[in-house]
């Protein structure tokens, strides 16, 4: 039955209603872009407020998709666009809004632009929404890449120099994933004459060959978007380049996307042309997350480590959803929760520093004894990255890790090694700013972030303490 | 209920860590500590830390993991309990005059923190708690430490033993679906793969004992103020390592071999710390080495046997800590000098701090004495001799023969003031109160440590303070940087340039790359040339033709 309040499509179709008052938002060199980015926030926590009143909806059960909405698009051929949300996915989009917000707080200041980039970031959430609220093979398929739209277009203008190259790679790697994805949903829908919900793609009976060719292509095309090897290239490419914390933020949200595709689609009683594609993905994660670790270690440029320190955790993640039980996997949304997180408040908050020395000829060694308030709450958010027990990561990574033990004990080893060295690569970079000896005495006009900027950045670690005792505190109070 | 004590102070820590106030910090440091004076005079009773009641918490309670929180009284609380509040206290006490003065408040606050997750960890009955409070101690003594370069050793050396103590939690939780410290046991006895999971537990226990070979961050405490240093030393990590061997013991009962590697590390360790603080310079480097000497004791011990180090417990880290305040008496007096070979023949200077000095002596005899006959009296003798051996060649250098002392500290030599000398004092009391009047082999050791210091050949040594090398020199994390960082980073280096740039970028990239600007090379040829286009489009559409007319039946 359809519930008498459309929720799903309200959220949706919130951050489209924002983006049109974006537009039309006053944007001269008086305003330089504060109305926008208000309306633009006040979208995002309009967004969120819906997000709490859904969560008070639906049982907090994995798997159980609920509040189901039905919207008839075309009917030859005949596609809808149907919707609904389970705990997993809601508290996925509860961390992109919150991801997302606290980007829009790190380009709070950048006036340059401004408008443009909120408009491409609600546009971003819209779809993001529609990805996770879809429940049927079209739906997904179109929300699946219609985010890449926003996301090419604040590559494209706040990209750097050397934009070029990093959206040449993007589009080549996402279009190989769209076109491959689409053959295999044309499959389906072929064979079944009608569009199928997601749940129910497993059971389809193919034949051998068609079976190979659509389970492949499903593979590749979520792998694209995942930084696994080789397919790694466009979004580090990205990460290398983009200086804006909101872009890094949504463009490291993307490999999200493949983690919950292969979540949606991937049954967890394989059928056996799958035991092989499992096998070599299992074997190329974690040598890419053993890969990508090891050049953080050498790599000294900090958005690079944040790159690997996600590319590896979302490797991790996607292991734990390969696991042959559904039990962990709320336990997987958890951590990912706490995860966008902090990957976007250290992003934020390295932004900040970045600024703080490009203003001031500023080195990066010891930058942070200047900056006392910024260095207590980054070093809090480096901790509790690298899987100390001060969010959600920490019980719900054991867990993860576990499940990974128990299945296969080399293939846990070398995750662990993995996460291990990123979190000595990040650790290592928090030393190199914290250092006190090498900082120059005549450097005054550093800037501490003010008491506001404190108090949302505690604000921000408090969420992640509160995930850590209950990470749906939020419903359960 | 003692729960209920530990959340007063989690309150009074969490309070001095929000509210930093930058004036009147000693003023609002000794109300905390008063504060927290009061709650631990209630709490460290015997009805309260023993017969109390217990506290219960279902923290997590799903399909995949069930976890309880819990708060036990029991004698053993009792002991460690009383030993870490005591510990926290006297240091809040010195941490009110003799710290950094924006940082008292944010010190005491953070001292009592670590008290509440050191209390977490001792009263711990599941290895999920076990790890939290490990892992909090760590976080909080980052917070604490104020030196990068220790910072960086403290938490690469603890970061890996956390996350090796996960593993071994995650084998055994997959295995016996259970958290409990039970579960340890049952799986050491016929687990799959209990080898793996004692190799990794010593590791942890290595690591966190900052046993020889992971002894940097131990040493390297001697760069922080004395106060948070002997703080760490004795009531957060290397501390916490030791409370860890003691909850997960069953491993040592279940596992012949861990026994004896750590028996062998504890050996090791004491006389690696008998060698460093004979050669080293700097006093607080040998107090440290002193202090690693203690532990390597303690750690030798709890191999032997639980029962034996729970008696010891109340009172080796206090000898500990008496030993490290005595021997930075001569430091204060000398206007914080730090170096021994610029101290000697302070004794006609600092009569009373050498008298302070016997008298620890006396009570730590009296203690190790009373002991020294039960299981492991092998270990403590020869923890005795290689500890008097050592203190004494450096009380000689320190206090006989002619002073190296500058002639402004040397003018200004006096000795300190009344509230160093009150531990000291209190401890000896409570010692000879407790045990009773020093026995006749502690008047007997008492003669033979006066004998050394006035004729101990080893105080020769300290011609060795003369070479900066050795002074300087950090073989561990030498070995440390050969052996892992180096190796890592070349590794990185060379997948890094051959697999991103060389088969990537180079290859993967360059090649469609250049299969894209062919295909658009060759539709503008076919665009411009009309001639060569009209022929190109001919065949294809005659192949089209072709192909529909013979595969597809016809037109």
């Amino acid at each position: 039955m359809q519930p008498t309040i459309p929720y799903l499509l309200f959220l949706v179709l919130m951050p489209l209603v924002g983006m049109l008052f974006v537009m039309a938002a006053k944007d001269d060199d008086k305003t330089k872009g504060t109305n926008a980015l208000k309306v633009a926030a006040l979208a995002v926590v309009a967004d969120l407020l819906l997000i709490f009143r859904i969560f008070t909806l639906i049982s907090l059960k994995y798997g159980k998709i609920q509040l189901l909405e039905v919207y008839e698009w075309l009917d030859n051929p005949q596609i809808s666009l149907m919707f609904g949300v389970d705990c997993f996915a809601l508290l996925l989009m509860f961390g992109v809004h919150l991801a997302v917000l606290i980007g829009l707080w790190g380009v709070r200041q950048e006036a340059e632009e401004q408008k443009s980039r909120m408009i491409f970031t609600l546009l971003f959430l819209s779809m993001m929404n529609g990805f996770f609220t879809a429940v049927d093979i079209f739906s997904f398929f179109i929300f699946f890449e219609a985010m890449l739209l926003p996301l090419y277009m604040l590559v494209g203008m706040f990209g750097g120099v050397r934009r070029q190259g990093a959206l040449f790679r993007f589009m080549l790697y996402n279009l190989l994933g769209a076109l491959l994805l689409l053959a295999a949903i044309l499959v389906i829908y072929n064979h079944q004459g009608s569009s199928i919900a997601l749940s129910k793609i497993s059971s389809v009976k193919l034949g051998m060959a068609s079976e190979i060719m659509v389970w492949s292509s499903i593979f590749v095309a979520f792998i694209s978007r995942i930084p696994i090897w080789p397919f790694h290239y466009w979004i580090s490419s990205i990460s290398a380049r983009v200086k804006n914390p909101l872009v890094f933020i949504i463009a490291n949200i993307v490999p999200l996307t493949g983690v919950y595709g292969f979540m949606r689609f991937w049954p967890k009683t394989m059928p056996d042309v799958m035991i092989f594609l499992v096998a070599i993905l299992e074997v190329v994660s974690v040598l890419t997350m053993l890969f990508i670790a090891l050049i953080a270690i050498i790599n000294k440029d900090i958005q690079y480590k944040v790159f690997s320190f996600m590319t590896v955790y979302y490797i991790f993640y996607l292991l734990g959803v390969f696991l042959p039980t559904d039990q962990i996997l709320l336990n997987v949304g958890f951590a990912i929760f706490a995860f966008l997180l902090i990957f976007s408040a250290l992003e934020v908050m390295l932004a900040y520093m970045n600024t703080q020395q490009e203003n001031t000829n500023m080195s990066t060694e010891g930058c942070l004894q200047y900056m006392p308030r910024l260095s207590a709450v980054f070093t809090f958010m480096v901790l509790a990255g690298i899987g100390m027990p001060l969010s959600a990561m920490f019980v719900n990574n054991f867990v993860i890790m576990a499940g990974l033990l128990n299945y296969n004990m080399i293939t846990a080893f070398v995750a662990l090694g993995a996460l291990i060295l990123v979190a000595v690569a990040l650790l290592a970079d928090l030393y190199r700013r914290k250092r006190e000896d090498n900082i120059a005495k005549n450097i005054v006009s550093v800037a501490d972030i003010s008491t506001a900027e404190a108090v949302f950045m505690w604000g921000v670690a408090l969420v992640l303490v509160l995930s850590f005792v209950n990470p749906l505190w939020f419903v359960r109070g | 209920m003692l729960a209920f004590s530990m959340l007063k102070l989690l309150v009074l820590g969490v309070f001095s860590e929000i509210f930093q106030k930058n004036r009147l910090q000693k003023s609002w440091a000794v109300v905390v500590c008063m504060a927290a004076a009061t709650v631990l005079f209630f709490m460290l009773t015997p009805e309260v830390m023993v017969d109390g009641k217990a506290f219960v918490y279902n923290w997590i309670d799903t399909n995949a993991i069930r976890v309880k929180l819990t708060v036990l009284p029991s004698l053993e609380m009792y002991k460690l309990g009383a030993l870490l509040g005591l510990i926290a206290l006297a240091m809040m006490f010195y941490n009110c005059f003799y710290d950094e003065g924006k940082m008292r408040l944010r010190n005491a606050g953070l001292y009592l923190l670590i008290l509440v997750a050191m209390l977490a960890l001792v009263s711990a009955q599941n290895m999920m708690q076990i790890m939290i409070a490990l892992c909090w101690v760590d976080v909080l003594c980052f917070y604490l430490l104020k030196d990068s370069w220790l910072k960086r050793g403290y938490m690469f050396y603890n970061v890996l033993a956390d996350m090796l103590f996960i593993i071994v939690v995650a084998l055994i939780w997959g295995d016996q679906k259970s958290l409990s410290v039970e579960a340890l046991s049952r799986y050491m006895h016929n687990g799959d793969n209990k080898q793996i999971v004692a190799m990794f537990w010593t590791l942890v226990v290595l690591l966190k004992t900052g046993m020889v070979l992971f002894h940097d961050f131990v040493i390297n405490l001697k760069k922080i103020s004395f106060v948070r240093g002997i703080y760490i030393f004795y009531a957060a990590t290397p501390m916490a390592g030791l409370i860890l061997l003691w909850k997960t013991s069953s491993v040592l009962e279940s596992v012949d071999w861990t026994r004896m590697v750590i028996a062998a590390f504890a050996a090791g360790s004491m006389l690696w710390a008998f060698v460093g603080s004979l050669v080293i310079d700097n006093i607080k480097a040998k107090i440290m080495y002193w202090n690693m000497m203690l532990m390597g004791l303690m750690a030798a011990l709890l191999s032997l046997s639980t029962k034996v180090f729970l008696d010891f417990v109340p009172w080796l880290p206090w000898c500990g800590i008496m030993l490290s305040a005595v021997m930075i008496l001569p430091v204060v007096a000398a206007s914080n000098e730090l170096l021994v070979s610029k101290m000697g023949g302070f004794i006609s200077r600092l009569k009373i701090s050498f008298v302070a000095s016997m008298l620890l002596v006396a009570a730590e005899l009296q203690v190790i004495l009373h002991y020294s006959n039960g299981t492991g009296k092998m270990w403590v003798w020869g923890f005795l001799l290689l500890q008097m051996l050592s203190v004494t060649s450096v009380w000689r250098q320190i206090y006989c023969g002619k002073t190296k002392a500058d002639e402004k500290v040397w003018a200004l030599l006096k000795n300190p003031n009344l509230l160093y000398f009150v531990p000291v004092v209190l401890f000896g009391g409570l010692v000879f109160s407790y045990f009773g009047l020093p026995l006749k082999n502690v008047w007997l050791g008492l003669a033979l440590v006066l004998m050394l210091i006035v004729a101990n050949p080893l105080a020769k040594l300290e011609q060795i303070y003369a070479y900066d090398k050795i002074q300087k020199a950090a073989p561990c994390s030498f070995l440390f940087e050969v052996l892992l960082v180096f190796p890592v980073r070349i590794l990185g280096r060379v997948l890094w340039l051959l697999i991103d740039f060389v088969f990537i970028e180079r290859t993967i990239i360059n090649t469609l790359r250049r299969l894209m600007a062919f295909l658009v090379k060759t539709v503008a040829i076919l665009h411009v040339n009309m001639f060569v286009g009209a022929f190109i489009f001919t065949l294809i559409g005659g192949a089209i033709l072709i192909w529909v007319y013979y595969f597809n039946g016809g037109l």
